[in-house]
């Protein structure tokens, strides 16, 4: 595990262009959101000095207020989030596949032509994988913590114990968390397996991530429990950080400071995905695609 | 001079003798002495109880009327269940636990038997299922002046916790339990035509209303169990069976509820009007209320916290909450009379009994949640614990009708707690992971976006839902006094407030006994206020709906006659608006049209404020201007906010021509209009300032990169 957890750090210190390019497929997504949203707060709010205050911090209500007289305003924001989460979900798919051939690729063309080709060549085959990890995940999810939070229903009713009742829905909430993680690792160990070894059959890559993923679970879950660990450092930091801003400090200071956890959480996902091409390859190092066939494929091109 | 100081110190002497204004006892028109035995197993009341009844009017009476309040959970048919749909007060009826209560024998103290004639009254909604009243016609009636004793004999089953009374495995919460007396009010009163007796069916939205007693309540369970009770307990003996008879004794309630389980823990403190009080804030509050410090001194009282096991991180916040309701309510509307208070901490799973008020005796409510980090810092303990206390003094001592207009308890009250929790614990009530939502913003949610507004001084079961009946009789008649308070001016609201606890303390004043009060203190007709925040259902909502302000352009066009017919071009104006100019001579033409989006329409005030931070502030008023007034004539405004008819209208444009670009106007500036239901757009400013736009679509852009990492980018 630690192993792994070192060499993806030592692939976003040789691929920092990944980090980069996540960072910017992220802004540049979540700024085309925000920006008719900006343009309608500065419509509904400018003019209004009670508004100010939103400057400093929350007021709820100031927000109720404002949903009253913009009752568009929030499910705006809300179809933006949408939007902009539906996306991720597939920009997500397109970068994975990029950044995964850019870290498992041994030719030496650009990093651009490396990125795009494994973007373009894996995207239908992760769609395929998520249409089938997702639903399986939420079948699991659900029963596995629908009786727990029957359960924990039944014991607010009935049993007076409100120690065990809490705790069986915690229960619930961690047996959904367990679920989603479980699922995000078997997915990413199967984007792995397709990658490297350049198959098309998507529930055979699928079989074989859960077999890698099974027999060395320590390994996976070590190495996404440091990575999550550092990510709840940074955040612990960022939130200090933003704390510690002078009330009338400018917003560049806190906009300089967010996009400076998004750049740490960036380098962290390309490092999470280092560590299980890592971890892959101590598991089967012996199978990798053929660089010339790969080209082959990717140019079209005898 | 001599004659100055003797008639000062005569006028001190004549103070420090006057009477206290706050009555000391509470007429004694319906008592009760109870002996009740508890059965855990079977969740049944046996009940034994003398009754006194004395009639204090000047009519003879033929009949007592009871509430039954235990029927109303009997079945599916009853007004409360059918009302309530099986959910109430975020609570849901259990499957099967029915609840009902029987009276098995009423005999005068003669032993003439009552029972044959009696019968169940519906008298609010005819529905004959309903069993919650009943009507006992009197072999005689009791003469004015007269009194009656009645023996009865009860038996009642109760139901599983819901709506505030019920068990739940072994935790008793016991309220509306025994066969309880209405009132009797002569005609006249309350605006009665004729005498009769008001009380109610159990409805979903309403609560109670009784006479004051005496209550001496002998009650017998199992010894294992902790009991509490309203009043003071004034003996405990176990019997060799088992069981243990805890015998409770209070003068001057109207109520008795109690509690018992074997799970409470009992947090035992004391109250001392000699050391929870500093004398700064004696000498403060006697100053605000115009009182002699010996008027607002505060009586030492017995607070007993029965805790749940795993709440007792919290005890000694409900502790710090108890003393705060007795000092805050104690120093602003008169001392707490009573020796003890005891809170209740429900059992989890009853929450329906959580949050209710009887005689020295609330119910509080917390989860374990609230123990630790994050939620540590919501203060809905606190908060409920001294609304609850609060009842003590608006529906225990000033004992309004809570059916019929349940603003006058739940309304002060809401008024009154969020003083009292501002006071004692700061502004803000919820403090979550850096998000605070004050006391004051609370109310004043729900006014904003739900706009519910109905007629406050509506019966309560009249409402059109739960929600209605709940945003107008706390949260909007909460904001309708900090409105008035806005009025009046803090001082003369606290001399209002304490004016009318002191003058119906022990009495069942309406609405129109506090209009009166307002009038009598305020030393003006505040009725046109009340007709329109409490009588009717209007909003207010003023706001500023345009603004503008651009440079006065020189005259242009032909101006003048015959040879001295001149004519202005384009050109020579904006030349002589480029030298007035450079000259700093050119004035500035503004416009702010008001609009009102409300019914409701109270005096107001506009603030101009310019360039260089002048500022000019206006009455809105019908008056016609003073003459020779340039600016505000033609607007139709009073300067300085000079009184007069306010303006009814429903738009108003006001012009001013000023040295200074206008920035911004804002209408009601100092914030006295609570009740306006968006205060957002109450000010509007010339040119729009982006910062708190830009800063939360910062915000914003963050989070998105948030969401789209959870989405895997």
């Amino acid at each position: 595990m630690w192993h792994a957890t070192v060499e993806g750090f030592r692939a976003v210190s040789r691929e920092r262009r990944l980090v980069l390019v996540l960072w910017l497929f992220g802004l540049a997504l979540s700024l085309a959101a925000v920006f008719p949203v900006w343009r309608a707060l500065v419509l509904a709010l400018g003019p209004l000095p009670g508004a100010d205050v939103l400057a400093e911090r929350f007021s709820a209500e100031v927000v109720a207020d404002l949903v009253e007289l913009r009752p568009g305003l929030l499910p705006g924001i809300g179809a933006a989030a949408a939007s902009t989460f539906a996306l991720g979900l597939l920009f997500g798919l397109v970068f994975a596949g990029g950044a995964l051939e850019v870290l498992t690729a041994s030719d030496e063309r650009p990093f651009a032509h490396r990125f795009g080709r494994g973007a373009f060549r894996f995207f239908g085959r992760f769609l395929r994988l998520a249409a089938i990890v997702l639903p399986v995940a939420a079948i699991f999810a659900a029963l596995l913590a629908g009786p727990l939070f029957a359960l924990a229903g039944r014991l607010r009713r009935e049993s007076g114990a409100e120690w065990v009742a809490h705790g069986t829905n915690a229960a619930a909430l961690v047996a959904l968390g367990l679920v989603l993680l479980v699922a995000l690792l078997v997915q990413d160990a199967a984007r792995v397996r397709l990658v490297r070894t350049d198959q098309r059959r998507v529930r055979t890559a699928l079989r074989e991530g859960l077999g890698r993923v099974w027999r060395n679970k320590a390994a996976w879950f070590g190495a996404w429990g440091f990575n999550a660990l550092v990510l709840l450092a940074a955040f612990a930091a960022y939130l200090a950080l933003a704390e510690a801003l002078p009330a009338g400090a400018p917003w560049v200071a806190l906009a300089l400071l967010q996009q400076a956890f998004v750049i740490a959480r960036g380098a962290l996902r390309v490092a999470l995905l280092g560590a299980e091409v890592a971890l892959d390859a101590a598991q089967a190092p012996a199978v990798l695609a053929d660089p010339s066939l790969t080209e082959d494929v990717t140019t079209g091109l005898a | 001079m001599k004659h100055g100081i003797g008639a000062v110190l005569l006028a001190l002497l004549a103070a420090a003798g006057a009477a206290d204004p706050l009555p000391a006892r509470a007429p004694e028109i319906a008592s009760y002495d109870i002996e009740v035995r508890l059965t855990p197993g079977t969740q049944r009341l046996s009940g034994r109880q003398r009754v006194t009844w004395r009639n204090t009017t000047p009519e003879a009476v033929g009949e007592l009327w009871f509430h039954l309040y235990l029927n109303a959970f009997r079945n599916s048919q009853s007004t409360f269940v059918r009302e309530s749909g099986g959910q109430l007060r975020g609570d849901r009826m259990p499957d099967d636990g029915w609840g009902w209560t029987e009276v098995t024998s009423i005999r005068t103290a003669e032993g003439v038997d009552l029972a044959q004639g009696a019968t169940f009254e519906h008298p609010d909604d005819d529905n004959a299922e309903d069993r919650t009243v009943w009507r006992v016609p009197l072999p005689e009636p009791v003469p004015p002046g007269g009194t009656i004793e009645l023996e009865m004999t009860f038996e009642a089953q109760l139901p599983r916790v819901f709506a505030r009374t019920g068990y739940f495995r072994d935790y008793f919460l016991v309220g509306q339990w025994f066969p309880k007396l209405g009132v009797y009010e002569p005609a006249g009163t309350r605006g009665r035509a004729s005498g009769g007796w008001n009380c109610h069916q159990f409805h979903a939205n309403s609560e109670f209303y009784a006479d004051f007693g005496r209550y001496r309540v002998a009650i017998t369970l199992p010894q294992r169990f902790v009991v509490g009770a309203t009043g003071k307990r004034v003996d405990k003996r176990d019997n060799p069976d088992g069981t243990a008879v805890h015998v409770f004794e209070q003068a001057d309630v109207h109520d008795f509820a109690w509690t018992a389980s074997p799970r409470f823990v009992e947090v035992k403190a004391r109250f001392s009007g000699a050391t929870d009080v500093t004398a700064a804030e004696y000498a403060e509050a006697a100053a605000l209320l115009g009182r002699s410090l010996e008027e607002v001194r505060l009586s030492d009282v017995d607070v007993t916290i029965l805790m749940q096991p795993e709440h007792m991180r919290q005890a000694e916040r409900h502790v710090a909450a108890a003393k705060a309701g007795i000092k805050w309510f104690g120093l602003w509307y008169g001392r707490y009379p009573y020796e003890t208070l005891t809170v209740v901490d429900p059992a989890y799973g009853a929450r329906g009994s959580g949050g209710m008020e009887y005689p020295t005796f609330i119910t509080a409510g917390t989860t374990v949640l609230f123990n630790r980090w994050p939620l540590d810092r919501l203060r809905l303990p606190e908060e409920v614990t001294v609304h609850e206390f609060g009842h003590q003094y608006w529906q225990g001592m000033v004992a309004s009708n809570e059916f019929e207009e349940s603003w006058l308890d739940e309304g002060f009250n809401s008024y009154a707690t969020g003083k009292a929790m501002r006071q004692a614990f700061g502004p803000w009530t919820l403090e979550v992971l850096g998000l605070r939502v004050s006391s004051a913003e609370l109310p004043r949610l729900g006014n904003s976006v739900e706009r519910m507004f109905d007629r406050v001084r509506t019966p309560a079961w009249r409402y059109s839902s739960s929600n209605n009946y709940g945003f107008n009789s706390y949260a909007r008649t909460d904001l309708t006094l900090r409105t008035l308070e806005g009025l009046l001016g803090e001082r003369t609201m606290a001399r209002v407030m304490r004016t009318y606890h002191e003058r119906f303390r022990f009495r069942h004043p309406s609405s129109e006994d506090f209009y009166a009060v307002v009038d009598e203190v305020a030393g003006r007709d505040m009725r046109g206020f009340f007709a329109q925040a409490v009588e009717r259902p209007g909003v207010l909502d003023d706001e500023i709906a345009a603004i503008t302000s651009a440079r006065v352009e020189p005259p242009r066009g032909v101006f003048g006659e015959g040879p001295a017919r001149r004519t202005i071009s384009a050109r020579e104006a904006r030349e002589q608006a480029r030298e007035k100019d450079a000259a700093g001579g050119r004035l500035w033409r503004s416009t702010v049209l008001v609009r009102r989006r409300g019914e409701v329409v109270l005096p107001a005030t506009l603030r101009l404020e310019f360039e260089g931070g002048d500022a000019q502030v206006m009455a809105l008023s019908e008056a016609e201007p003073p003459a020779g007034s340039v600016d505000v004539e033609r607007a139709g405004l009073m300067p300085g906010g000079a009184g007069g008819e306010p303006w009814q209208g429903r738009f108003k444009r006001v012009e001013v021509v000023t040295p200074r670009r206008l920035l911004a106007a804002r209408v009601d500036p100092e914030g006295r209009h609570e009740l306006d239901v968006n205060r957002l757009n109450d000010a509007r400013r010339v040119e729009p300032d982006p910062r708190a736009a830009t800063t939360w679509s910062a915000r914003l852009v963050f989070w998105m990169q948030q969401l789209l990492a959870l989405a895997g980018l």
